[in-house]
């Protein structure tokens, strides 16, 4: 009860009319309403969050044993050579991704705002890569980039014999070809984000612009680019969290290989957790990405919650 | 209502009365990733034995990822204290389950039966663990086999490699001829699964022992490893180019199709060649990878049983263990799903000579202690011990520039972390 003891009174409640008559459901109904997704989430997340950390510190290795050993599993971790590779290619993949992605979003958007004939068409055949899942992303591109049956096999088919694309089978290559299926996937989602933003910018500012004799390219640099901040932040977010947590396109695309050449922090995860009985290196692991998306996220929710409070 | 209650019910009635009695003795609920071919044909052989003692046969195969998948429905309903009846397993993993203490125990029926008087020694360690007999072995394979497409080597006139010098010279005359000498599946599993048979292919039990069981560090760092590497290293330049995350099966079917002339690969490759028509002798050739005519290494699959509650039940697991133990299943099986019988009493009648060589290579290396678990399917080491070699071995393949003396740094950096 202390609960909604806390609870302030609803603005509404003042004006004596309505708050008499109202029962003790009515005035708690929006508290009530949240409770079983409260009580679920805070077991089925924060809980199992909570459970995963402290697993990352104890003796687990088939099945979880609660024996705490602190930081030892965490130390092992860092000294691993596979975890360093993920980790790495982790700020590889990330990197390349958001900032590859956010460009080519960004210019189709730019492109499809020329207000062009068939606009709907072409957006829709753009964005929908989006709707595909990763698995089939990941296996088509596996087919189109394996040289014995793709791209480099139809090129020599066509005569250009010397021609070589075999990214996808070399290891200091084959991280490209993960991050060229994502941006395949994800920019004609980010073009939609831009291109709505482009839309609410006021037409004014943009005519007396031209009226000023500025060049379009100009314009976009000096003006309307500027204005698409919040679109760039919402992407950047967007891009981020899928690029941390992807998984399924590694497996279907290369399944972390050739050798452990494309494995992400997701994939070491899995392994060392599943398949090689080491539930605590595989927790800790797991704690370590949630600790790199909390690093981004936290403070992205601090700055969201000042300025609903300064509005 | 009544009138068409009572139908109903004494129809119920007897439904129930029959359903007891037809599965009076239990329900035997299993776990297990056989689920395509030969191997789907095995355990329906099994599934139909238990069907007729009147056992209800509950399955919950889980196809996919080598097992993966099945092992992580296995270990949530371990967590969930359900545990199945029976469930499948690849060497050490047998001893890793039964020493978080969960499971059976079947010795009186081992001791009944005479089961360590039938099944070879090397067997033993896996199926008794602390003098409890907790697991019992299906079908055992060798390793180190390479399976040779038949025409390709009578055109090139090529004999079956002896040595390893015999296989690199081999090699070299399918390459002149544009043929791909070793179509390779490269997969982590496969990468490691080949550096059995070049650990083999020494023709030196000690050495295997020292690396595959033992890890020991002066071994790792001396010549004859150093030589295995380089081995490895020639095995990857003999590959073509697609080879990264190629399925085994395509690996085979490259050999069968003639792009390539040889493909190193366990028993349940010939298995696979035959359920697409291939006759041993006539359309394929085997032979043990070069130079280890006197080794053996080998994987086994196992069933395991988890304690669990009900006479019956329990009733159900012993007659599953004494099923797959049988004389005449285990040649069936054999035969069906591609692999050696674990019994050392079974009727060669219908193994093809393939089969019978690696049978005669078991008893001549046995004597010679050359009866080895195998590294790549983590029956000699842990599966973290495995992992680091898988890890270590699949990159060392895939980066051709990476010298084999970094290659064993790599190695012995990461057993040091574990």
């Amino acid at each position: 009860m202390a609960l909604t003891d806390n609870i302030p009174p609803t603005r509404s409640a003042p004006v004596g009319k309505l708050k008499h008559g109202t029962t003790w459901l009515q005035r708690n109904i929006a508290w009530l309403t949240f409770l079983p997704t409260g009580i679920l989430g805070a077991i089925f997340i924060y809980g199992f969050i909570l459970l995963t950390i402290y697993i990352s510190m104890s003796a687990s290795k088939l099945i979880p044993d609660y024996t705490f050993v602190g930081f030892e599993q965490w130390e092992r971790l860092w000294g691993m050579r596979r975890w360093g590779i993920a980790v790495n290619n982790l700020f590889l993949f990330s990197g390349m991704f958001i900032v590859i992605a956010t460009a080519i979003g960004l210019l189709l958007a730019i492109l499809l705002d020329q207000r062009i004939r068939a606009e709907g068409a072409i957006r829709t055949i753009i964005l929908y890569p989006m709707a595909l899942s990763f698995i089939v992303t990941g296996t088509a591109w596996k087919w189109v980039l394996n040289p014995g049956l793709g791209i480099e096999s139809l090129l020599h088919d066509w005569g250009f014999v010397e021609a070589q694309f075999d990214w996808l089978v070399r290891r200091d290559r084959a991280i490209y070809t993960v991050v060229m299926a994502a941006v395949w996937q994800s920019s004609g989602f980010i073009m939609a984000i831009f291109l709505a933003s482009l839309r609410g910018i006021d037409q004014s500012i943009m005519q007396s612009a031209v009226m000023d004799g500025a060049s379009s390219w100009r314009i976009y640099r000096r003006i309307i680019i500027p204005q698409l901040g919040p679109a760039f932040f919402t992407a950047f977010v967007i891009l981020l969290h899928m690029s941390i947590k992807s998984y399924d396109l590694v497996i279907a695309l290369t399944n972390g290989g050739p050798g452990t050449a494309t494995d992400l922090p997701s994939t070491f995860m899995f392994d060392y957790a599943f398949d090689r009985s080491r539930i605590a290196i595989g927790a800790a692991s797991a704690t370590m990405m949630l600790f790199a998306i909390a690093a981004i996220i936290v403070p992205y929710l601090y700055s969201e919650l000042r300025s609903q409070d300064r509005s | 209502m009544r009138n068409f209650l009572k139908p109903c019910i004494l129809a119920g009635a007897l439904t129930l009365v029959n359903g007891t009695s037809a599965f009076a003795d239990g329900k035997l609920d299993i776990i297990h990733w056989w689920t395509s071919g030969g191997e789907l044909a095995g355990i329906q052989l099994l599934r139909d034995k238990i069907e007729a003692q009147g056992i209800e046969w509950f399955d919950a195969a889980s196809a996919g990822g080598a097992g993966t998948n099945a092992r992580t429905l296995f270990r949530t309903r371990v967590q969930a204290g359900d545990p199945p009846a029976v469930m499948q397993a690849l060497g050490t993993e047998v001893n890793e389950w039964a020493e978080t203490g969960i499971l059976g125990d079947l010795t009186d029926l081992a001791a009944e039966e005479g089961w360590y008087d039938l099944v070879p020694k090397p067997l033993h360690p896996f199926m008794n663990v602390d003098g409890k007999t907790v697991a019992v072995p299906a079908v055992w394979s060798q390793i180190n086999w390479v399976w040779g497409n038949k025409a390709i080597f009578d055109k090139y006139d090529v004999a079956t490699p002896q040595t390893w010098d015999d296989l690199v010279a081999a090699a070299k005359v399918f390459k002149d001829a544009g043929i791909t000498p070793i179509a390779h599946g490269g997969q982590p599993w496969q990468d490691t699964a080949i550096f059995d048979g070049i650990l083999v292919s020494f023709d030196d039990p000690e050495f295997y022992r020292k690396v595959a069981f033992e890890q020991d560090l002066e071994t790792l760092q001396g010549p004859m490893f150093h030589e295995a590497m380089e081995r490895l290293r020639w095995y990857s330049q003999q590959l073509d180019k697609s080879s990264p995350g190629r399925e085994w099966t395509q690996a085979q079917a490259m050999v069968l199709n003639g792009e390539a002339a040889m493909s190193w690969m366990g028993d349940w490759a010939k298995g696979w060649r035959v359920t697409q028509g291939q006759e041993p002798g006539v359309d394929f050739i085997c032979f043990p990878t070069p130079g280890s005519n006197d080794m053996f290494v080998w994987l086994a699959d196992f069933f395991f049983f988890p304690k669990i509650e009900g006479e019956a039940n329990n009733a159900a697991q012993k007659a599953f263990a004494s099923a797959v133990m049988e004389k005449n299943f285990q040649h069936d099986f054999s035969l069906i799903k591609s692999g050696l019988p674990v019994r050392t009493d079974v009727d060669n009648a219908g193994w093809d000579d393939c089969t019978r060589d690696s049978i005669s290579r078991a008893k001549r290396a046995e004597a010679r202690g050359g009866l080895v678990a195998s590294l790549g399917f983590a029956h000699s080491a842990r599966s973290d011990v495995q992992g680091v070699f898988r890890d270590t071995l699949s990159d060392f393949v895939n980066t051709p520039d990476m010298s084999v003396d970094e290659g064993i740094e790599i190695l012995i950096d990461g057993l040091d972390s574990l």
